[in-house]
């Protein structure tokens, strides 16, 4: 599997664009910035397919591709914005470490993955080597989200994040005849996000807040 | 159309369709009845799978092989049995606000079409998971399971279940997740400049042995064990675990530590049989034996001294999914053993969630400390808490001591070491456990709980007949039986 030139080059400037939502992620305080920036790398993701299709692009493989680009891209964020309106109060977001600290770890993620694809022998997927370290900054970003944050909301955002890397991670291998295990997948995706939905709704009726440090009545 | 090749779809579809039917139900009555029948069809249909093969569907993406007949029928076994116990349990829960007895706080219930709908969407994601031997499928059946049963834990919405569920979905959601990267890296590891497009079917994988890149596959089996493993319970990643079996509704729990458990085990299954076909089981089953005996050593530190004997349940199933860990871990000497302790296991540990509901309907506690004099409150109900837990604590004549004793075995044929650290975890649990339900059974009742009044039959009896069933597997094992474990044994278990 090859990337062609043209290709190569926008599939870069993609990947990029990941690399700095996640950045931008990692720095954000506000509920609302955080969800536009999840849209935007869910509609970055939906085009992914399209690279691993290559010339062999068909019909029913565009139709899937656009269903795809429709989940990621529009319902997961509009499912996390309604979310958000319920939520009361709204507290900020903020990171343990620090926002300055969150996003040089970030940094030090995309150094370490840069460096781990050097070392690694790619068998023969010459797409995912392209791919490989944005993903991993990008399920690393996730991860730092739900460990680092206070508010359960960034949790659920640290979520979807970390399964925007293991999307990405896995878009090289996508192919036609399984694009029904993809739909699956990103179907449970979007269900469990509407079943957290829904539990903060009811976690923030119950504590009056989404603050992580409240749950802590469960202890041996 | 023959009867083999409807069983699996059917087995699939029904469930699904009684689960969108319950949320149009009306009346609670018929929406519990339609609960009762679905699970007794199941557990025929998962029965005549041992007389009547099921035809596979789409190579191996339906396909029930030894292993996930196993799984299936222990699942629709204690479905059944949840589904018993679940009628008067819904019928003696009261819709409108309530209040916590442990923190005094109000709070209602979820709807009781959501509680019923997702059990049986539990049902069917279980069912799915049993019958395919396609790992992207199976992961869709593991994940559809966490997804479908975080209503069912937070039934009573009060701020500890919702604490608990929450805790969960995050926990088994990024576990789970881990899985995903598990399965494409083992994409990865299988590919080749022959082979770009890899058929995900555990028996196409397991022939691509050829080609297997090594450190691809080790980094997959090690995302698959770590993934899997969160959502099994395995120590370190088992923190979920007390808390949602504590917090859950005891039929809820029942199905947690009995069906759901034996479900994510059955990915790591998965990972090791095709490990096995590509040669690198003995880098895999040296990882199951690490994890197996950290998950037992927690068990026994976090078991003495717990006071919650609905933890120490759900401690205890960290101790035993353990256990199955080891087995996988030392081969095929504790191949029929392993399985044996899977059965058991479930058997057991649903029989007792069962009757802790019963014990915190009575005391409104889940201390044990103040619980006392079980015997003149509750007699039926002590009489099985007290089987169920020397049962679980691997005492003869039940089936958990014959498998463990299985696993014993092939630990010995690794030295002395092993099987004396496995005895003496063993023996720390027995007397953890052992210890309260003693003082739970004995004694006089404690003055300020003055509640009586006749057991419910209904709330004892599928307690009852999962531990009759248990004890029949300790004392006898019929040929089939004894051949379909050892058949499923040699799937995964290393020579």
């Amino acid at each position: 599997m090859t990337v062609l030139p043209v290709a190569g080059n926008v599939l870069e400037m993609l990947l990029g664009l990941v690399i700095i939502s996640d950045f931008c992620l990692l720095g954000a305080e506000r509920s609302r910035l955080c969800i536009r920036l999840i849209a935007l790398q869910g509609v970055i993701l939906g085009f992914m397919p399209v690279f691993a299709a290559g010339d062999g692009m068909t019909p029913w493989f565009a139709v899937a591709v656009a269903v795809f680009f429709v989940i990621k891209g529009g319902m997961l964020p509009l499912l996390l914005w309604h979310t958000y309106k319920k939520l009361h109060p709204r507290a900020p977001g903020a990171s343990y470490l620090g926002n300055t600290a969150s996003v040089l770890l970030g940094l030090a993620a995309f150094a370490f993955s840069l460096w781990l694809n050097s070392r690694l022998g790619i068998a023969a997927n010459h797409l995912f080597s392209h791919v490989f370290p944005t993903a991993f900054a990008t399920i690393f970003s996730g991860l730092l989200l739900i460990t680092s944050r206070r508010i359960a909301l960034a949790q659920i955002f640290g979520y979807l994040v970390m399964e925007n890397g293991i999307y990405l991670l896995g878009a090289p291998m996508a192919q036609e005849s399984a694009l029904w295990l993809e739909f699956s997948i990103l179907m449970d995706i979007l269900v469990a996000a509407f079943v957290m939905g829904v539990a903060l709704t009811h976690i923030n009726r119950a504590f009056d807040s989404t603050d992580v440090e409240c749950f802590a009545s469960l202890r041996d | 159309m023959s009867i083999a090749s409807l069983l699996l779809p059917v087995l699939l579809l029904l469930p699904l369709c009684a689960a969108l039917l319950s949320w149009f139900v009306p009346a609670d009555h018929s929406r519990r009845a339609l609960l009762l029948v679905t699970a007794t069809v199941e557990l025929t249909l998962a029965a005549a799978c041992w007389f009547v093969e099921p035809a596979s569907l789409g190579g191996e993406l339906l396909c029930l092989d030894a292993m996930g007949r196993l799984v299936l029928s222990l699942t629709c076994a204690l479905f059944f049995a949840a589904s018993l116990y679940a009628v008067p349990y819904l019928e003696s829960e009261d819709p409108g606000a309530r209040t916590d007895f442990h923190q005094g706080l109000h709070f209602s219930n979820a709807p009781e079409a959501t509680f019923t709908g997702c059990m049986l969407l539990f049902l069917a994601a279980s069912v799915l998971a049993a019958s395919t031997r396609h790992v992207g499928l199976l992961w869709v059946g593991i994940e559809t399971t966490t997804v479908v049963s975080a209503p069912l834990i937070s039934f009573h919405r009060h701020r500890r279940s919702l604490e608990a569920t929450w805790k969960y979905l995050l926990i088994c959601s990024v576990g789970i997740g881990f899985a995903l990267i598990g399965n494409l890296l083992l994409d990865i590891a299988m590919q080749s400049e022959a082979r770009h497009v890899v058929d995900m079917s555990v028996s196409s994988l397991s022939q691509g042995g050829g080609h297997v890149h090594p450190a691809w596959f080790k980094a997959a089996f090690v995302f698959l064990l770590v993934g899997y493993g969160a959502k099994m319970g395995i120590a370190p990643m088992h923190t979920w675990l007390p808390d949602a079996h504590s917090e859950a509704p005891s039929l809820v729990s029942a199905l947690l530590s009995g069906a759901l458990l034996n479900c994510a085990f059955l990915g790591i299954f998965r990972a090791q049989e095709v490990a096995l076909s590509v040669g690198l089981a003995a880098f895999t089953s040296t990882l199951l034996l690490a994890f197996g005996f950290l998950s037992m050593l927690v068990a026994a530190l976090f078991i003495v001294n717990l006071g919650d004997f609905k933890r120490m349940l759900a401690y205890s199933s960290v101790e035993h999914m353990g256990i199955l860990l080891i087995a996988l871990g030392v081969g095929i000497a504790a191949g029929r053993g392993g399985l044996l302790h899977m059965a058991g296991h479930s058997l057991i540990k649903a029989a007792l969630f069962l009757l802790a509901g019963n014990i915190l309907a009575r005391y409104h506690t889940k201390s044990s400390h103040d619980v006392s004099g079980m015997a003149q409150s509750l007699p039926m109900t002590s009489a099985l808490w007290l089987t169920g837990i020397i049962a679980i604590t691997g005492t003869p004549p039940f089936v958990v001591f014959i498998s463990e004793f299985f696993v014993l075995q092939g630990l010995l044929n690794g030295g002395l070491l092993l099987p004396a650290a496995y005895l003496t975890l063993l023996g720390v649990i027995f007397v953890g456990m052992i210890t309260p339900t003693l003082h739970m059974c004995r004694g006089g009742m404690p003055h300020d709980r003055t509640a009586k009044g006749r057991e419910n039959l209904l709330f004892v009896l599928p307690s009852a007949c999962l531990l009759v069933l248990a004890l029949a597997l300790g004392l006898y094992m019929p040929e089939w039986l004894r051949e379909s474990l050892d058949k499923a044994a040699a799937l995964a278990f290393h020579p």
